[in-house]
This record gives structure tokens, C-alpha cells and sequence, in this order.
């Protein structure tokens, strides 16, 4: 007989240790991080972290697929890239390990609505796409694979369809894909 | 034998029931914020968790691993979207990530969205300092 409520009091325990681990993974609606913003903004109203309303469009899968810079492009509907020294790209000569290296792209170019940074010998070049809103500056830095030695390439896209581009070539120690 | 002592810091083994290949890095974690303001210019730089294999790493018993990588990050100023990134499988694990905005006042709410292409997703909310 006493079988059965030991049982479902077992049960109820391990429901609560499951519901704990959820919420410390993070996995429940309960994000550390936005109670600690709560906790240190007492006066402002509550900000959990909602979903934006706005969320970017869809992923641009054509243009993760493509494999070089002009077709990349075209996948975005912007004519042919033309080099140009307004466009800054900061990369390193040599890279030691190829799996976390440091790319940046900036402009002082007015209208730039979007910067992408490619890595031409990467089995995906396009590494990243930004889409700055008004408040935005120009300037994007992160860090990304290189398999091999390639050149690199940072793309400001304007708002009257011109692409401006600035290359370079980073020699590759250690590949960082595979 | 059973005589082998045991550290105390090891967690219990557990089970392991999952026969599909298992992600390196376990659950969403933390996004990472540093952020400093130089006259009207706020530079943000993040350090998001995510193992962001690009589908051509093997795991030791020689599996490939399949691609899983943050796809889109949106930040948020107060409610309202002022930067969105499209990442591919090039962008490194545990990825850092620099950026600058204008017109930042301190106090407001900055929030770092992202989901992968499991559509697993995360939301941090960090204070403007």
C-alpha cells in the first residue's frame, strides 16, 4: 500500500528538479539576464525581453549560396561592385588559427544600408550581412572561419544601388573548416 | 575496479539516451555585453554562445556534425529594431561581435536577439550605462 504515495511524491520531486534545470538553461520563459536588467533599472518599467516586432525578413538563403561577390550580389539586385578606397577593411596580413579572425568594415560614405563581409575561399563566402537602421554608424567588426589563405572582401551597399568594395588577402596558418 | 576514487566536482554520468549527434555547447547561454561611450557614439561589443558548426566538422568518432549556426540577430533600442545581421556557417563559434549606434541615452534598454537555423532562439536585455 504505501507503494503508491511514495511514488507520486518521487514524482513530484523530479518534476521540480526538471523544472529547475529548465529554468536555469534557460529553457523556461525565465531569463536571467532580463530580471537582472529589471533589477538594476527599478524605476523604468519592466522590460522583458519581447520578441521584435519587426524581426528581419527572411534569411537570404541565394545569397549564402552564392559563390563569389558579383553573384552574391546579384542575388541582393545590385549591378556590378566597383572598388573604391571610401570603403575600409581591416583584417589581419596573417592569421595563426583560421577558425576565429577578426574581420571589420567601415565608411564614412552617406546612405550605406548595408555592409557585407565575404571570404572568397570559404565553402560559404558570404559570412555575414548587416542591415543598419538610421541609427546605426557604418562600422561592423566580427570574427569569422577561414579555411585556407583567401582574399576577403568588405561591401558597403548604398541606397542609390552602388556597390563599393575593398579587398585583401589574409594568409592562413591553421584552416579553421574541417 | 570500484576502488577508483572519484573527484567530487564530476557531475554523476549520466544517461545518455540521444542517439542524434549531439550539439557541442548545451542550450542557449548568456549573450555577453560590453559597451562604452565615446561622445554620442555608444560601440557595443557582444560575445554571444553558440557553437556555430558549419556542417563540414567531424565529431571524434568521425560523424559529421550537421550545420548549426546563428542565421539572424536583431538588436533592439527600446522596443525598436536598430541593427539586424544575416550570419552564415563562416561566422566563428562563440561569436564576437563589434558595433557602434548614435543618440544612445543611458538608462535605455538594449535587447541582442538571435535564432539559428534550428530555430532555436535567445533574447539577453542589457541597461545602457
Amino acid at each position: 500500500m504505501p507503494l503508491r504515495p511514495i511514488r507520486r511524491r518521487d514524482g513530484l520531486r523530479h518534476s521540480a528538479t526538471v523544472a529547475a534545470l529548465l529554468a536555469a538553461s534557460g529553457l523556461l520563459p525565465l531569463w536571467p539576464s532580463a530580471l537582472r536588467a529589471q533589477a538594476a533599472a527599478p524605476g523604468s518599467p519592466a522590460a522583458p525581453p519581447a520578441w521584435p516586432e519587426h524581426w528581419p525578413g527572411p534569411w537570404p538563403q541565394a545569397a549564402f549560396q552564392a559563390s563569389d561577390l558579383a553573384r552574391m550580389l546579384a542575388t541582393l539586385g545590385v549591378a556590378q561592385p566597383q572598388p573604391s578606397p571610401a570603403v575600409r577593411l581591416s583584417a589581419p596580413e596573417l592569421a595563426e588559427d583560421g577558425r576565429a579572425v577578426l574581420l571589420g568594415v567601415a565608411t564614412e560614405l552617406p546612405g550605406v544600408q548595408r555592409l557585407a563581409l565575404l571570404v572568397a575561399h570559404n565553402p560559404t563566402p558570404l559570412a555575414a550581412l548587416f542591415e543598419l537602421g538610421p541609427r546605426a554608424v557604418a562600422q561592423q567588426a566580427l570574427r569569422v572561419k577561414l579555411a585556407r589563405s583567401t582574399p576577403v572582401y568588405a561591401v558597403a551597399l548604398l541606397a542609390d544601388g552602388q556597390a563599393l568594395f575593398a579587398h585583401q588577402d589574409v594568409q592562413v596558418s591553421l584552416g579553421g573548416c574541417g | 575496479m570500484a576502488t577508483l576514487p572519484q573527484a567530487s566536482t564530476t557531475p554523476a554520468p549520466a544517461p545518455m539516451p540521444a542517439p542524434m549527434p549531439a550539439p557541442v555547447s548545451t542550450g542557449p547561454q548568456a549573450t555577453r555585453l560590453r559597451a562604452q561611450r565615446q561622445g554620442e557614439v555608444l560601440t557595443v561589443r557582444l560575445l554571444l554562445s553558440h557553437a556555430m558548426d558549419n556542417g563540414q566538422q567531424r565529431d571524434p568518432d568521425g560523424r559529421l556534425r550537421p550545420a548549426w549556426f546563428i542565421q539572424q540577430v536583431c538588436v533592439t533600442l527600446q522596443g525598436e529594431v536598430v541593427l539586424q545581421a544575416h550570419w552564415g556557417p563562416s561566422v566563428a563559434r562563440d561569436p564576437f561581435w563589434q558595433f557602434q549606434l548614435r543618440g544612445v541615452r543611458a538608462g535605455e534598454s538594449l535587447a541582442i536577439h538571435w535564432v539559428d537555423n534550428l530555430g532555436q532562439r535567445r533574447s539577453d536585455v542589457f541597461v545602457v550605462p
